[in-house]
């Protein structure tokens, strides 16, 4: 244009980049606007067609498979699935509830589902599950997923841990661990044949572990879902320490600290410091690699070591007791967001997701066990070895981990204690500043994080 | 002597800021540079008010409520309640002593060792720069990958630490299980991750000395350490203080080591206080006392920094 000859040529180069710089700001701005607008909560089209928004952790349930599957039955919904790592989940989950625009349906840990219940995140179900599916259900998913009488989850998953061994190593040390619940391990005996099995180098390193480090985590010692047992298995069914915190949620005096649960923690600190039959810090595929004689681990495990193709035999024995037998159950579960518009399409996908047939084929190409307990006994998997050691171990021994609104909180002072007991700290007191500082935690109102 | 003329004398008045028409064409061009800096310093000013004063606004307000991430119902206004608690907090007490304790042992070892590098590496030889880059390839490295390298350096019986102590016929070291070794094997890892760092700062210090001044010292007959001592060390007086605070600084807002590595054990001998902050926000549901912990950090980091600078300000 005319006018622009009239300005010298730095000028005109400074208004050409003024300009585009500014351009540049309201483009981005504008993406951002459209990227935000594009984001969040259920919507439905002209065409009748609802989507729901489903927040998950990756790898967790509701699998691919089963999304595709469920909209090809309804094709009236579309679910919108977006995932976190497992990591992430729990704030994510936060973040997202207090949002302005929050999910249709969550996929839950199943200890969590009393936080959320409290936190008003997810709602009650009793309503929508019909009263012969809410039975069917084994007692210990029954007790995890109910808050204060009311149910918010139909599951549909569950898992539980038993020890998994390395035949050819335990062969090899003559040691034969038991087919059955009823001739299980006490951890004495457990601990014996790890110690007949583990190998030991003429400087006191060890090539082969008794015991490998949790793959949960990062594969230190302490977690709640696995130390807990130790403790809770000390006490006699119905005491405190088997209860592991008072019935109404307020106080883990005289529960975490008993005599019974310091004498399970010390047990426990020998496995790392006394009989060194496990390590302190993680070491990836210990099992998987033939370096340790057991693995503690869920029936996921099942598919993980058929993929990587091991050269020994391996087999599974029932989780190790004390006084009590007990495994906790559990695994992510689905649940419906409290402030979902949709709340009949999300229904028919939870009631799709836990069908009988969905449970059945999860077990198939999951390794996760159902909570309708009377597969337990007819599914044709779940009664051949080894699965029908982890869906005997659910039905005979389950128990929830602590039914509380503070689960959270329990999960990390308690995993944090047990973490420092296996490193070496005095039992009896690491035990009691646990329950001081979780003391002071569950008497905050419920549905705090 | 060639008579100047009008127009240098109208540049010359402009530069000076003396009213004449070239000058007003010189003070158009400082105000379209003005105006180009405004335009492309708004979008960030914008960013960092957002996301760190306003951030910082909305923390100390958020020290002041009791309330849950999950639901907004629960907020209820505590006054300084959350920052009279830190006081009976033992952990949280804990971890402010630990972390100070961290960036101390951080600080005195990275600094000298930094400069120590610096010295050694600002020589011209052959493989200098190919040392330069293999002592800061670590800076660039992600903090979690190192941190999980040195897990398994650290890792007993089977880690590289332990299998060297062993061919040394050395007795063994629990390092990150035991409370005495733990928070000291920490800060070697970061003396290792962030060495790299200072010595590029002090390199570029120690390149900005103009050379003259070491020869004339030379010729005078000053030895090398003196050189080093009158010389060098007070030219570098503002390279120091500025390794020593960002130092100070990354080391008090150290957490991936904690998170990664120990999560704060054992028995909180590594609980840093921005660990300590997130597991009280994140873990155990008090984003209210977690906001009031990082009010309290931020004043830690403020008064240390002050401290450094003051103290470091009266060597120059």
């Amino acid at each position: 244009m005319k006018f622009r000859t009239s300005l010298p040529a730095t000028r005109r180069r400074r208004i050409k980049f003024l300009s585009g710089a500014f351009v540049s700001m309201l483009a981005i701005g504008g993406l951002a606007a459209c990227g935000s607008s594009g984001g969040g909560n259920s919507a439905q089209s002209s065409n009748g067609k609802v989507t729901l928004t489903l927040f998950q952790c990756q790898e967790c349930i509701p699998f691919p498979w089963q999304v595709s599957a469920f909209e090809k039955a309804y094709p009236k919904i579309h679910i919108n699935v977006e995932s976190v790592p497992f990591g992430q989940f729990y704030t994510k989950t936060a973040v997202l509830a207090a949002s302005s625009s929050p999910p249709d349906l969550y996929t839950v840990d199943q200890p969590t589902i009393a936080n959320l219940a409290a936190g008003q995140v997810i709602q009650p179900l009793d309503k929508y599950l019909s009263q012969s599916y809410v039975q069917s259900m084994s007692a210990a998913a029954r007790a995890d997923f109910t808050y204060q009488g009311k149910l918010y989850s139909p599951g549909p998953i569950d898992t539980a841990l038993a020890l998994y061994f390395n035949q050819t190593l335990l062969k090899k040390a003559g040691v034969t661990p038991p087919d059955s619940l009823a001739t299980a391990w006490t951890w004495p005996q457990a601990v014996a044949a790890m110690q007949k099995c583990q190998q030991v180098n003429s400087t006191g390193g060890h090539t082969v572990w008794g015991l490998a480090p949790t793959t949960f985590g990062n594969g230190t010692p302490g977690f709640d879902y696995i130390s807990n047992l130790f403790l809770r298995s000390s006490g006699p069914k119905g005491s405190k320490t088997f209860a592991s915190i008072s019935s109404d949620g307020k106080s883990v005096d005289g529960y975490l600290n008993s005599p019974q649960a310091v004498a399970g923690a010390t047990f426990y600190q020998n496995i790392f410091q006394k009989w060194k039959i496990s390590p302190t810090t993680g070491i990836p595929n210990a099992f998987l690699d033939g370096k340790a004689c057991f693995d503690m681990n869920t029936s996921n495990d099942i598919d993980t070591i058929n993929a990587a193709n091991v050269k020994f035999k391996w087999g599974v024995t029932a989780w190790p007791h004390f006084a009590t037998p007990i495994v906790h159950n559990g695994s992510t579960e689905i649940a419906i967001g409290a402030k979902t518009e949709h709340v009949a399409q999300a229904v028919q996908f939870v009631k799709f997701i836990s069908s009988p047939a969905e449970q059945q084929e999860m077990v198939t190409k999951t390794g996760y066990l159902p909570v309708i307990s009377s597969l337990y006994q007819t599914d044709h998997i779940l009664t051949t070895k080894p699965w029908n050691i982890f869906a005997s171990e659910l039905d005979q021994w389950g128990q929830p981990r602590p039914v509380t609104p503070h689960y959270l909180q329990y999960s990390q002072v308690v995993t944090n204690a047990m973490r420092d007991i296996a490193d070496g700290s005095s039992v009896s007191s690491r035990l009691s500043q646990a329950v001081q500082q979780l003391d002071q935690l569950l008497a905050q109102p419920a549905g705090a994080l | 002597m060639a008579e100047a003329s009008s127009a240098d004398i109208g540049q010359a008045a402009g530069r000076r800021g003396l009213p004449g028409r070239p000058g007003r064409l010189l003070s158009g061009r400082r105000r379209d540079t003005a105006v180009t800096a405004v335009v492309c310093l708004v979008p960030f000013l914008v960013l960092l008010a957002i996301f760190q004063y306003f951030a910082i606004g909305l923390m100390i307000r958020n020290s002041l409520y009791s309330y849950s991430l999950l639901n907004s119902n629960f907020s209820k206004f505590v006054g300084f309640a959350n920052y009279t608690e830190i006081f009976h907090d033992h952990l949280a007490l804990q971890s402010i002593g630990v972390t100070l304790l961290f960036a101390l042992g951080v600080v005195v070892t990275q600094v000298p060792l930094g400069l120590g590098l610096a010295l050694l590496l600002n020589m011209r030889r052959r493989g200098a720069p190919l040392l330069r880059s293999i002592v800061f390839v670590p800076v660039v490295t992600s903090v979690v990958v190192v941190t999980t390298m040195w897990t398994f350096i650290y890792a007993p019986s089977s880690g590289l630490a332990n299998s060297t102590l062993h061919a040394l016929h050395l007795p063994e070291l629990k390092f990150l299980t035991t409370p005495h070794q733990a928070l000291p094997a920490l800060v070697i890892m970061t003396l290792w991750e962030e060495v790299g760092f200072s010595m590029m700062l002090f390199l570029a210090g120690l390149q900005s000395i103009p050379t003259e001044f070491e020869e004339a010292a030379a010729v005078d007959g000053a030895g090398p350490w003196s050189r080093f001592w009158k010389i060098v060390l007070p030219l570098l007086n503002r390279t120091t203080v500025l390794v020593v605070v960002v130092s100070t600084i990354f080391a008090l807002q150290a957490f991936t080591q904690s998170y990664i590595m120990t999560q704060g054990g054992p028995d909180g001998s590594t609980n840093f206080m921005v660990y300590n902050i997130y597991t009280d926000a994140f873990n155990l549901g008090n984003p209210g006392y977690a906001s009031a912990l990082s009010v309290v950090l931020l004043i830690i980091i403020i008064i240390v920094s002050a401290i450094q600078m003051r103290a470091l300000r009266g060597r120059r």
